[in-house]
């Protein structure tokens, strides 16, 4: 439990809860003003590999998740943080100036979700074409497909 | 037009299509910008309106060459949803069909990228070697391409003797093979002119853009998720990363090489200490309701890192099921790759990632002096390049030393 208690001692009152589950994977809670602070906090911890950032809406707000790894050969650890923007506004931060790798995962989020990054200069639609409407966003949960035919 | 299902991950791994806009000022690109989602088909969303074990047949078909990496990485990032304990027997097949997926996977890529040069000869080599590997995994599946093999809590199909033998016969035959290419690539000057030295990714670039697989350990990044975040058996079984330092598309070439003869040792250590009887799935049936849960899967796919999150909410339909492939991870470094090399460098550079052979179907040619427009289709593509090169090499040759 070393690492849970290294991340509570370094994100402090940045992190409003941190789990661990079954699987032994770690969930870092953090509010959307908070998570650049504690995102740049984890990448000088060594957290540089951001795999990818998960959208998923669950009908009131839209989670984002944010899955690092720190590698350090057989040791490697990996960690997800969580936040949740507003399902009307959704407005989130960009974190490019952090992980540069995000430039296609913000676009992807925004173009499948609609969630806004502030900072993210170019922000355009990355999967679907250009020409659909500007609120057409299909991974919202009430998007329905015809699936039963 | 329009579009009823537009969701779903990118796969610009086989002939697939994907649009690169290169601003060049002569024969030097300054700038490079890929435009993905020509194969967008709404997978991500379609798999919230099927089952579990659906489930399992479309994200098959994400990919055709890395078909077992997703399905497995599916069912094991279900396996923890449904807290199944998955026999040893079934975690050892369904790691030697990863491992054999990686070999056919990477001599595919060989051949591709000696295409991508003009080096025709070596492309047959590898492909006729390749057969072998199919031959084996139509043997132990039934198919060739989409096995089919795994499930929710195990694989479908036991795995006898006689396979096994044979998959002691393919790993020394293509260990011998890889060997002797890797003796050709680093002797033969034809591949030499045209890979050492181009598309130049550091080490430093590697890690702060996030790249992944073979592209991150030809530039000296020591990361393969099976050595540092262990599933399956990968903690026991004794391997090491294939790392080289020339962050070129030699090193490329030269780093699958050499994990072709890695992962024919893995094979070998899993004929050897494959338990002999023993079932070969949890009991999951189609019927079983998995508790409210969250799973992260990572698996190293033969590109790289693969990713899933899953998320169920009690019922026989997953929430939302998200796919991260390595394509996508390493699009961003060959934006970096590209940039200060010259127009004739691009087939190489972009097939040293590993996409699919027609990424660069159209290519989009801008002279920023001049502001010409020119649409090159990849075949123009590769003829201009070898062109260029016989008129070129002579003072190239001269600068690169």
């Amino acid at each position: 439990m070393s690492l849970m208690d290294e991340l509570r001692a370094r994100l402090g009152d940045l992190a409003r809860e941190i789990n661990v589950d079954k699987n032994n994977k770690v969930w870092i809670i953090v509010d959307l003003d908070k998570l650049k602070n504690a995102l740049s906090l984890l990448r000088e911890d060594g957290f540089d590999h951001l795999s990818t950032i998960t959208g998923y809406d669950d009908g009131e707000k839209i989670h984002l998740i944010y899955h690092l790894i720190r590698f350090n050969d057989r040791n490697s650890e990996d960690v997800n943080v969580i936040t949740f923007t507003d399902r009307d506004k959704s407005i989130a931060p960009s974190i490019l100036d952090i992980y540069p790798s995000a430039l296609v995962y913000e676009r992807e989020v925004f173009d499948l979700l609609g969630v806004r990054f502030e900072g993210h200069k170019g922000l355009k639609r990355l999967l679907l074409p250009e020409d659909v409407p500007e609120d057409f966003h299909p991974l919202r949960k009430d998007f329905k497909i015809n699936a039963e035919r | 037009m329009s579009v009823k299902i537009p969701i779903g991950p990118i796969h610009p791994m086989l002939k697939e299509p994907i649009n690169f806009t290169f601003y060049v000022e002569g024969e030097t690109i300054v700038d490079a910008e890929p435009n993905i989602g020509f194969v967008h088909r709404g997978i991500e969303k379609l798999t919230e309106n099927k089952t579990w074990f659906q489930n399992l047949y479309l994200l098959e078909k994400v990919c055709g060459i890395c078909s077992s990496s997703h399905q497995g990485c599916y069912a094991q990032g279900a396996e923890m949803i449904f807290e199944a304990n998955v026999p040893e027997k079934a975690l050892y097949i369904r790691t030697l069909m990863w491992e054999l997926e990686r070999l056919h996977s990477h001599l595919l890529w060989l051949g591709v990228i000696m295409h991508e040069i003009g080096f025709d000869t070596l492309f047959m080599y590898t492909w006729r070697d390749r057969e072998a590997v199919m031959d084996l995994v139509e043997m132990i599946s039934g198919r060739r391409v989409g096995y089919s093999i795994n499930t929710i809590g195990g694989v479908r199909r036991d795995i006898d003797y006689r396979m096994l033998s044979k998959a002691l016969d393919v790993a020394n035959f293509i260990a011998s093979r890889a060997e002797f290419y890797e003796r050709v690539v680093l002797r033969e000057r034809t591949i030499l002119d045209r890979t050492d030295g181009v598309g130049v990714l550091s080490k430093v670039d590697a890690i702060r853009l996030n790249t992944v697989g073979p592209t991150a350990r030809a530039s000296g990044v020591k990361r393969d998720i099976r050595y540092n975040l262990p599933y399956a058996i990968y903690d026991e079984t004794p391997f090491d990363i294939v790392t080289d330092d020339g962050c070129d598309v030699l090193s490329r070439i030269i780093v699958r090489i050499r994990e072709m003869i890695v992962s024919a040792e893995i094979i070998k250590w899993i004929v050897f200490n494959m338990p002999k009887n023993g079932p070969i799935a949890a009991k999951i049936t189609h019927f079983t309701k998995p508790p409210e849960n969250e799973a992260i899967s990572r698996v190293e796919a033969p590109r790289g890192e693969l990713f899933y999150y899953i998320k169920s909410n009690g019922s026989l339909k997953p929430e939302r099921v998200k796919i991260r492939t390595p394509t996508l991870a390493n699009i961003v470094s060959v934006i970096h790759m590209v940039k200060g090399h010259y127009i004739a460098d691009i087939p190489p550079i972009v097939a040293g990632i590993d996409p699919c052979m027609s990424c660069m179907d159209r290519v989009a040619i801008i002279d920023v002096r001049n502001d010409k427009k020119s649409l090159f289709n990849h075949d123009q593509l590769v003829r201009y390049a070898i062109k260029w090169y016989k008129k070129n090499y002579r003072w190239l040759r001269e600068e690169r030393r």
